[in-house]
């Protein structure tokens, strides 16, 4: 992670990411409805939220994999919303995307894996390429698995393999889907750790999508509920972890808290599912 | 970034500069690779200017580190601000590397004492 240059298209202040007014709307529902937040320079922002309130849509948006239905996305200065892909791929060399199974090339091994952005994308002489693979294995605790294909780690370990790739080209920021699930709490601390030793020492920006609360309030250093159910597309609150944590909204405070009973909609009322099961909606 | 080259007695120093990045490790390397051919006996790398260095840019040393080795060269890094001493701690490299506070004490190890 290299600090900011002093390009004319920089924002002239330390935001990093900048979402204003984002919608997006699947057929008549509309699962992202108005967000707007900021992240930046060295905070780990954590984006967290139930099933289907649309964090994965609102990553694939901010990566640039989505055009939203309205709104924009600032990155570094730049509008990824209306941007070519030549101009998004400029973008995309300076963050990284860990996500959440890994998405690792099953052909190659895991050092391949982590290669193929320096390959890609530098003139990184291939002794000095094998070298950084090393040193990246070693961040992720995985030392001595180059020469293995993904299928034969175990899951947890292919999300470090995607982690140690997303970090390959050491980006000034860094998208996470769920990094931390399926992981053992050992694991979970190793990764929670990388996070903040990356932030905190070398500079860099973390945007972390999770659902995992021990570890979101490990790492964060501001936090973002979206809602769903009745508060589907709205963010429910945002703050640091002690402000989430002081938040009285129930809604957020039985996530946080891992409740059954409270105001996320598990199941349909009871009119609302006779009119669904009897075909009187 | 820039390089500055001063010599005192057998011992090389290198006043490195800037940002040792993707863009220019290259420029570091070409160096290093020749004066690991010049058998250079003993080599100082002054950080006080380096902003930060990348992935790349360590590997580079590392490669320089692997090739003084070989002919029994020695080694040195001094000044190094705490970011860029976090990248070096973070990869586990300041366990490899000599590293110094300043250059006088890098330099007594690089020519016999101790540090």
């Amino acid at each position: 992670m290299k600090s900011t240059t002093s390009t004319s298209k920089n924002p002239p202040s330390d935001i990093i990411l900048e979402v204003k007014n984002l919608v997006q709307v699947y057929g008549k529902r509309p699962v992202l409805n108005g967000i707007n937040f900021q992240v930046r320079k060295g905070e780990t922002f954590v984006i967290m939220g139930g099933s289907g309130c649309g964090k994965t849509t609102l990553l694939r948006i901010l990566i640039g994999a989505q055009r939203p239905t309205s709104g924009s996305v600032h990155i570094f200065g730049e509008d990824i919303t209306t941007a070519s892909p030549q101009e998004l791929d400029r973008i995309r060399l300076r963050f990284g995307m860990n996500f959440q199974f890994g998405a690792l090339f099953q052909s190659m091994t895991v050092g391949e894996n982590i290669a193929l952005p320096l390959q890609e994308h530098s003139q990184v002489d291939p002794s000095l390429i094998e070298m950084v693979v090393k040193m990246k294995l070693e961040l992720v605790g995985l030392t001595g698995f180059e020469n293995f294909k993904p299928s034969e780690i175990s899951g947890g370990m292919r999300k470090r393999v995607g982690l140690a790739r997303a970090l390959a080209l050491d980006p000034e920021l860094l998208f996470s889907d769920e990094p931390t699930s399926g992981l053992d709490p050992v694991m979970t601390a190793v990764v929670d750790q990388l996070t903040l030793d990356s932030t905190r020492k070398i500079g860099v920006t973390a945007v972390v999508v999770s659902h995992d609360m021990t570890s979101c309030f490990r790492i964060a250093t501001r936090m973002l509920m979206l809602g769903s159910g009745s508060r589907q597309g709205e963010i429910v609150a945002e703050g640091t972890p002690a402000e989430i944590k002081a938040n009285p909204d129930p809604f957020l405070q039985q996530f946080i808290r891992g409740e059954a009973d409270g105001p996320i909609p598990f199941r349909l009322s009871q009119d609302d599912y006779l009119k669904h099961l009897l075909g009187d909606g | 970034m820039e390089i500055k080259e001063t010599t005192e007695s057998s011992l090389l120093i290198l006043v490195v500069s800037g940002e040792i990045d993707l863009n220019h490790s290259p420029a570091l390397r070409t160096i290093l690779r020749d004066k690991a051919k010049a058998k250079t006996p003993q080599l100082l790398l002054d950080f006080t200017a380096v902003a930060y260095i990348d992935s790349s840019g360590l590997a580079t040393l590392i490669e320089y580190y692997q090739s003084a080795r070989s002919y029994s060269g020695k080694f040195a890094l001094c000044s190094l601000s705490s970011r860029v001493r976090s990248s070096f701690d973070l990869m586990r490299l300041s366990e490899v590397f000599s590293i110094f506070a300043d250059q006088a004490s890098a330099q007594k190890f690089l020519t016999g004492g101790t540090p």
